[in-house]
Order: structure tokens, then C-alpha cells, then sequence
């Protein structure tokens, strides 16, 4: 009696473990890795991503650095995810270089891994790359503030990222060459400092040091009439230290991110324009081209360009923009 | 029954302070057995005793670092109850430790004053509580000087001085603001020699003044060379009072290791 | 008083290098360069304050500059948008970083956790409360009341901010306490000999708690003038003011092993990190030289710090 009731009982723990094992559809798994978790560029980023990969019935998992050039809390993500089943990685690298023998493991193991929003070094340590183009986001807000400027002389200032990073350098590059002086080509990581460039100086993207950075070159030259900030947090330093010095009516202040923030920025009148990237777009390609892989083992390749738009106060012929309240629909961050 | 006093004595002087039937314990282990002890007026008094005797147990009880679980204690014939070291100090009893506890990158005066600091009178002192320095350096020259302890500035800082004038400084404070008495527990053992000498004379200066001096010590020599008396500690209890002018060293150290009890040694 | 090369040694560096960038640029000298310097060390300033007693204590505080931050956000979204009246909304912020002081001086005496790893761990609690509370978002709605420090009066020709008044004003409040005051000497007594201190009767654990709780009051102090000169609440800020802070009070002289030092020359050093900024900048140098010149000055600090000491005889 007792064997004949553990016999039914094996049967039936066998019966139901195939069964279960019959039912399970092959949900893709897909790891996105941002620089950090604040940033409210990476929070859209990763909302887009959310939203793309519930509509695709993959499951997302999320992991961060601490703080933007932490490599090693994304390699340590990364070896997580991959554990946990991720067969895709999207990343936003924090360093260009480091990460990259991470990518080669993951890759080893047949893992699709795509950077978004800033390539690796080289670009072809990721199957693909879905980005921004920094270079022309530059050269928008360079065209427009030539005109801007209009007949006058122009002194400008640059409020850098900090030495060497790539996506500082295509910007500051792009908006020179967009306004009309000789430039390094995008490829290149040093920052081209043509004779018109009369400050130089560095904000790690930070609102208080873009200040400090503005009020010193202010000092330098007080005759700067156009400045180039290399995110919207500095710019409104940049604002404030303009401000104050009473110089801010007849200074150009350009910038890029259109984080919603920095497009009401722009309607306040503090910034003349900005050129807009779209965190959302890159996630939800990502997330695309992720699930197309664990379906159909089809891998994107190359760089896809994620779109730029300039966002403008005035609209300035010759130069094609957008207004503030296009950007505010399209922006991320608190709206 | 109390132990043999083999002190030889014409009168007996004032006992400054007073314990019996001490009790401590620390779980298991008794520290201190129904210990007495006393103190006359005046006089250096050698504690001795093996490891686990009980002196330093004995010692924290006198000077308030622990509280008895039995037992009385007597200050100039009134009885006391110390819960802290605090209480111990403001009762007039001071302490030198052997780990020289003087803070080296302060000056010799802030050292001295150091928990006492005096303020400057009026408004500067007691609304902004600002301290008397002058005064500090005065006096703490003086307490030096009555010591006879050669050092030249009290703005010097205490690490710029040798072991023998740093224990020197913190001798010269427990004789500065003791009333009674002083405990020394084992002020030799970091020094030197000729050090070692010096701080003993300056021992014998600080009985001179009129405080009376317990000193605690595995120095059998410098224990005979300046004490009067000599507690000897075994077994959490006082098995003697000796005269170190009447016995010999190597009594006393029978005593105290237990090969010879104190009734037997040849009066 | 004796001034050891410790002591006098940052004093000279900064009149080197300002002396140095005069002859660079013509305008380093100027009243209104200077001003600019003074404004853009002032919260530096008011957080190195804080932190040099607790170095004096043989301790170091981390969380500093996220405890700032915190604080400042706490300010700007009462006022912002509870629209709490100034002088309440800047005692709420206060009293918050007063409070952090307070958990890691309570960690430190009674637990008796090392302070590297306490306020390593407030660092982090701090920053993260601050990115919730905040949403990550900057608070841009700042009433003009709690900007007040940011305003300006002139003298002889020269604009001077309100907040450096403050900054030099607590610098001096500070020296006096360290120097004439018994509380003061026993800071210094307790980062030198913890056990003698205990043994003479003073309380230590209160003291140590009380320096950590003042420290947290300096922090809101500065949260207030990092609003005033930014005109927002950014949960940003202060990510590497501790690093900053820390830098001025070992270039200044004080001894990271307690015990020593001189709350000036926490001034002093966090004038030499702004100099440098200002001067390079004037001189279009990069920024990266500021970072090694600063490395470079912090070994020679400390190395003069260690030999004074090693001449004097000291152990």
C-alpha cells in the first residue's frame, strides 16, 4: 500500500515537472547597464527600455555603476546579468577603454552586447552601437550660435566635460566646425582650440564648477561673447556667473542633452539652444534588436544614429530648429 | 583577625585613610578577598605582592576606578563611597599611572591643568570662557619648582622631554591638586635607571609637602629605598605590614610568595 | 609661540603661488579676482571647518560633502515648494546635517566603529537619501530670502559676497574656541592621548560626540552658502567636497593622527586650491595640472608636518 502511494507520488512530481518545463516559452532575458542610477538621462533610458521590453514580452533586468567612471561596479553587473540569464547587454559605458575585455568574455559566451549612447574604444568592441551623434548635436548648436552671434567677433569660451573623454571631445569639436572654425574631425579625442577660443576650462559636467569655471574665464576675458557648455547643469552655472558679472544679455549660451530641465531653461531665455538626444530611442532600439536576437539569432551591427534636434528660443534663419514646446514633449526628466 | 603590624612605632600617627574587609569580584575569580589596608599621615606606604595578589585591584578601589562589593572605605576618619575616578579626585585623592598618561604635543602647563583649566576673571571668563594662560604658566612653574624638578619653559611641549621629567610633569600634577593622597602605581616601571632615581626623589619631595604617598611596585630596591611601611598583598588579602628598616628584602619577598607567613619571621 | 615649518609652511605656499600667478596674469591681483576666489572657496571653507576637528580628534569625516547636499536640498524644497518662511526652512536643513553629525558621532564613541568606516557609510546613506527625496531633480524655485548670503556690498571698489563675511567669521569663532578655551585644548588632548584625557576626568565620549554634532552644524552652514551661490538646491553638489575638505586640512597643516594642527591653516589650504583653480585658469592651463600641483603640495605638507615633528624630538 505504502509503495504503490510513493509510486503515484513519483509519478506525479514527474508529470508535473514536465510539465512545467513544457509550458515555459523562451522569455528573452536582456541586462541594460547604465553609468548610474540618477541621472535622469538614464532614468528615461531606462523606462524606454522597460516599456519596449514589456511590449515584447522580454524581462529587464537593470544595473548601474556608482558614479559616472565606475567600470568596475558595470563589469560586475555585467558578470550578474549574464548568471542570471541575460543573453543580451545594453550598455552605457562609463570607460571606454576598461570595459572593454568584460565585452570580450561576454561576447565569448555568445551574449549580443550593444553600447548605447557612448561608444567603447575601439567602437567595435560592441556588435553595434545606438548613439547619439555628438559630433552633429555639436555642430547644430555651433551653426546656430554663429548666427546668433551675428556680425560681431567672436570670443568664446568652452566649459568642457573633463580631459580626454570622447563625447566631450565630438561636442566641443562639432560646435566649432558647426561654427565655421577649423576643427578636429570626429574621430578624435583632443579638443581643438582655434585662436577665437579664448577660455578653456573644465566643469565634470557639474552645475557649481560650471559657475566657478565660468566666473574664472570671465575673468580671464571679459569680452566673451559666446559659450559653449558641454551639458545643461553647467550651463545654468555658466548662467548664474554670467548673471552676475551683468553679462548675461549679450552673451550666446548654447548647450546639448535637452534633458526637460534645460529646454525650460531654454524658454526662460537663460539658454539660446540646445541640441536634444532622445535616451528613450536608444533603449527602445536596444531592446528591439535584443529580442530579435533570442528569437531569430539575428545580431544589428554597425552604428545606428539615435537622432539630434536642435531645440531653439528664437528661431534663427538659415539654421533648422525646434521649439521649446516640441522639446518639452520629447524631453526627459521631470517634465 | 587582623594581620601582624610589625612596624615599629612611638606613637601612632593619624590614619589619613582606611579600608577593611574589602570585597571584589569579577565572576568567578575573587580579586580581592576581605582585604584591609591603611594609610598613615605622612608616609610612603610600598605596596607589594605577587601577580593576582589583589594590588591593582586594591588600588582601583581606593582611587575609585571600581566600586567594592563588600567593605568599608575611611577618608580622614569619614566614610566614602566612590563610584568614579572623579569622585575619587575631588575627594583629594590623586593617581600616576605607569603608562605615562600625559598628552605629548601639549605643553607642560596645559598638561598640568589639563580637566582643571583656569579661566580668566570677569566677563572674558566666564562669557567666553576664555582661559587664564599666564596664570597657568605661573603656576605650574611654581608646583615644578617646589618639587625641585629642573625644566627650563612650561611652554614646552611634554614629548620634547626624557621618560624621567615626562613622569616627572605628571608627579608634579597628582602633588599639585592631591589634598591627601597620592597613588602611584608602578612609576618606575617605564624608566630607565637613572630615571627611575630621580622620580623616587621626587617621591620623597612629594611626602615632604605633607601628602602621604601609596606606592604600588614590582621594585623590590626602589620599594625599600624610600618606603615606610610595606603592604604585602597575597590571595586578595593584607598578610603584613613591614617595617623595611627592620626586615629584610628577601622576607619580604617570602611573604609575599607565601613560603613564609609573617608571624614566623624572626622579630 | 613657536611656529613650526608645519605651521608657517602653507602661509607660504599661498603667498608663492599667488605671487607666481600675479606675475601670469595681470588680472590675479585685482580686487575683484581675489573677491571671486574667496566666494568660490566658501563652502569648501565652511565644510574644512568642521572638518578639522574631527581630524584634530584622530578622526576624518567622509560624509561631509553628501551631508551638504542633503542639507541644502532640505532647505530649498521647504522653502520652494512648501513655501516654509527662510529662517525655518534653513533650521530644518541644519538640523538635518546636524543630526547625520550626530549619527556618526554616536557611531564612533558608543559602538566605537572607526570613523573612516562610519561616515563612509553616511556618505552613501546620505547621497541616496538625497537623490530620493529629491527625485533627482534640482530644485530651481529658490525664494530670494534663503539667497541672502549670495548678495553682494561693495568696498573700496570691490564687490564682496555676504557668505565670505560668514566663512571668515566662523574661521575666526573656531580658532578662538580651539585656542583659548578648555573645551578647545581638550579637542586636541583627546586626539592625542585619548586615555590620558579620560583619566584626568573629562568626559571624552561627549566631547568626540559634540565635535562630530558641530561638524554636522558647519555642513548645513555651508549648505546654505552653496544655495546662495548657485541660487538652486542641487542633489549633485558635494561629491567631492570631502576629498576637498580633507585636502585643505592636511595642507594646512593639521595632522591626520590628531592631536596637531591649526584651524587657519584649513583657510589657508582651501585658499591655495582656490588660487591654483583661478590661476591656471587665467592662465589657460589645464585643469589636470591643478590636480597634480594639489597632489604634489599634500605630499610636501605632510612630509614637513613628519620632520618638524622628528627635529622636535617627538616619538
Amino acid at each position: 500500500m505504502q509503495r504503490r502511494f510513493a509510486a503515484l507520488l513519483g509519478l506525479f512530481f514527474v508529470a508535473a515537472t514536465r510539465r512545467t518545463a513544457d509550458a515555459q516559452p523562451a522569455q528573452p532575458i536582456i541586462g541594460l547597464i547604465t553609468k548610474t542610477e540618477t541621472n535622469p538621462f538614464f532614468v528615461k533610458m531606462k523606462e524606454g527600455a522597460q516599456a519596449a521590453a514589456t511590449a515584447r514580452g522580454a524581462r529587464l533586468i537593470s544595473g548601474a555603476g556608482k558614479n559616472d567612471g565606475d567600470n568596475a561596479g558595470q563589469v560586475t553587473a555585467m558578470e550578474n546579468m549574464i548568471a542570471a540569464g541575460a543573453r543580451v547587454i545594453l550598455i552605457t559605458v562609463s570607460d571606454a577603454k576598461a570595459i572593454v575585455p568584460a565585452i570580450k568574455r561576454a561576447r565569448a559566451k555568445g551574449i549580443l552586447v550593444i553600447a548605447l549612447d557612448s561608444p567603447t574604444d575601439p567602437v567595435t568592441a560592441t556588435d553595434a552601437l545606438f548613439a547619439t551623434d555628438n559630433y552633429k548635436a555639436g555642430q547644430l548648436i555651433g551653426q546656430y550660435a554663429r548666427r546668433a552671434l551675428g556680425s560681431r567677433a567672436a570670443q568664446i569660451a568652452t566649459l568642457d566635460l573633463l580631459p580626454g573623454h570622447p563625447v566631450g571631445a565630438q561636442r566641443h569639436n562639432g560646435f566649432l566646425n558647426g561654427f565655421g572654425l577649423a576643427a578636429p574631425v570626429a574621430s578624435v579625442n583632443t579638443l581643438g582650440k582655434p585662436r577665437e577660443v579664448v577660455c578653456m576650462a573644465d566643469s565634470y559636467g557639474d552645475q557649481t564648477r560650471g559657475q566657478t569655471a565660468m566666473e574664472n574665464c570671465l575673468q580671464k576675458n571679459p569680452g566673451i561673447n559666446v559659450v559653449y557648455t558641454i551639458n545643461e547643469p553647467t550651463a545654468a552655472g555658466a548662467f548664474k556667473a554670467l548673471k552676475a558679472a551683468g553679462k548675461e544679455k549679450n552673451v550666446v549660451l548654447v548647450s546639448v542633452d535637452g534633458g526637460c530641465q534645460g529646454v525650460r531653461d531654454v524658454g526662460a531665455g537663460m539658454i539660446a539652444a540646445t541640441a536634444q538626444q532622445y535616451p528613450l530611442k536608444m533603449a527602445a532600439l536596444g531592446v528591439e534588436a535584443g529580442v530579435a536576437f533570442v528569437r531569430t539569432g539575428k545580431k544589428p551591427t554597425g552604428y545606428t544614429d539615435t537622432g539630434v534636434a536642435l531645440i531653439a528660443g528664437n528661431p534663427i534663419a538659415g539654421v533648422d530648429s525646434k521649439d521649446v514646446k516640441t522639446g518639452l514633449d520629447l524631453c526627459f526628466g521631470k517634465k | 583577625m587582623t594581620a601582624p603590624d610589625r612596624t615599629t612605632s612611638a606613637t601612632t600617627p593619624r590614619l589619613v585613610m582606611q579600608a577593611k574587609g574589602l570585597v571584589k569580584r569579577y565572576g568567578q575569580v575573587t580579586a580581592l578577598d576581605g582585604t584591609d589596608f591603611e594609610l598613615r599621615e605622612g608616609e610612603i606606604l610600598g605596596v607589594i605582592g605577587d601577580n593576582g595578589a589583589g594590588k591593582s585591584s586594591l588600588i582601583k578601589a581606593l582611587s575609585g576606578a571600581t566600586v567594592p562589593d563588600a567593605g568599608e572605605i575611611y577618608l580622614d576618619g569619614m566614610r566614602v563611597h566612590f563610584r568614579s575616578p572623579v569622585d575619587a579626585r575631588r575627594a583629594g585623592i590623586e593617581t600616576v599611572y605607569q603608562e605615562l598618561a600625559v598628552a605629548p604635543a601639549m605643553t607642560i602647563a596645559e598638561n598640568l591643568f589639563l580637566g582643571r583649566e583656569l579661566r580668566r576673571p570677569g566677563m572674558l571668563g566666564q562669557l567666553f570662557r576664555m582661559l587664564d594662560k599666564p596664570r597657568m604658566l605661573r603656576e605650574s612653574a611654581q608646583y615644578l619648582a617646589e618639587l625641585q624638578i629642573g625644566i627650563g619653559s612650561m611652554s614646552q611641549a611634554v614629548e620634547t622631554l626624557s621618560g624621567g621629567q615626562r613622569q616627572g610633569v605628571a608627579v608634579a600634577r597628582s602633588a599639585a591638586f592631591a589634598q591627601h593622597v597620592v597613588i602611584m602605581d608602578e612609576p618606575t616601571a617605564a624608566l630607565g635607571v637613572k630615571e627611575g632615581t630621580q622620580v623616587l626623589e621626587l617621591i620623597r619631595r612629594v611626602r615632604d609637602r605633607g601628602l602621604a604617598v601609596v606606592l604600588i611596585s614590582h621594585n623590590m630596591p626602589h620599594v625599600f629605598q624610600i618606603a615606610d611601611r610595606i603592604h604585602v598583598a597575597r590571595l586578595g588579602k593584607r598578610v603584613a605590614l613591614l617595617d623595611p628598616k627592620v626586615v629584610r628584602m628577601s622576607d619580604a619577598v617570602a611573604v609575599m610568595t607565601g613560603a613564609v607567613t609573617a608571624e614566623a619571621l624572626a622579630p | 609661540m613657536k611656529l613650526s615649518l608645519a605651521e608657517l609652511g602653507p602661509a607660504l605656499a599661498l603667498l608663492v603661488a599667488c605671487a607666481f600667478f600675479a606675475t601670469q596674469s595681470d588680472r590675479f591681483l585685482t580686487g575683484d579676482n581675489l573677491s571671486l576666489v574667496l566666494q568660490q572657496v566658501m563652502v569648501v571653507g565652511v565644510i574644512a571647518i568642521g572638518q578639522t576637528l574631527i581630524v584634530l580628534t584622530a578622526g576624518v569625516d567622509l560624509s561631509c560633502g553628501m551631508v551638504m547636499a542633503l542639507g541644502g536640498i532640505v532647505m530649498t524644497k521647504l522653502a520652494a515648494e512648501l513655501g516654509v518662511p527662510a529662517p525655518i526652512a534653513l533650521a530644518s536643513g541644519v538640523a538635518v546635517t546636524g543630526l547625520f553629525g550626530a549619527v556618526n558621532g554616536l557611531l564612533v564613541t558608543s559602538i566605537k566603529l572607526p570613523p573612516f568606516i562610519v561616515t563612509l557609510g553616511t556618505l552613501n546613506i546620505a547621497f541616496a537619501i538625497t537623490q530620493l527625496y529629491s527625485d533627482s531633480q534640482t530644485v530651481t524655485e529658490v525664494p530670494e530670502s534663503l539667497l541672502a548670503l549670495g548678495q553682494t556690498f561693495t568696498v573700496g571698489g570691490t564687490t564682496v559676497v555676504y557668505g565670505v563675511l560668514v566663512m571668515l567669521l566662523l574661521y575666526l569663532i573656531a580658532w578662538f574656541i580651539l585656542r583659548e578655551t578648555a573645551a578647545g585644548r581638550h579637542v586636541y588632548a583627546v586626539g592625542n592621548n585619548p586615555d590620558a584625557t579620560r583619566l584626568t576626568g573629562i568626559s571624552t565620549h561627549r566631547l568626540v560626540f559634540g565635535v562630530y554634532v558641530i561638524a554636522g552644524v558647519c555642513y548645513g552652514i555651508a549648505a546654505l552658502l552653496s544655495v546662495a551661490r548657485t541660487g538652486v538646491g542641487d542633489p549633485n553638489a558635494g561629491q567631492t567636497e570631502n576629498l576637498d575638505a580633507i585636502t585643505a586640512v592636511v595642507l594646512g597643516g593639521t595632522s591626520l593622527f590628531g592631536g596637531r594642527g591649526n584651524v587657519l591653516g584649513s583657510l589657508v589650504g582651501v585658499l591655495i586650491g582656490g588660487v591654483f583653480r583661478n590661476g591656471l585658469t587665467l592662465m589657460g592651463v589645464s585643469s589636470v595640472y591643478q590636480i597634480l600641483v594639489t597632489g604634489v603640495l599634500v605630499i610636501l605638507a605632510v612630509t614637513a608636518d613628519q620632520l618638524s615633528r622628528r627635529g622636535q624630538g617627538g616619538r
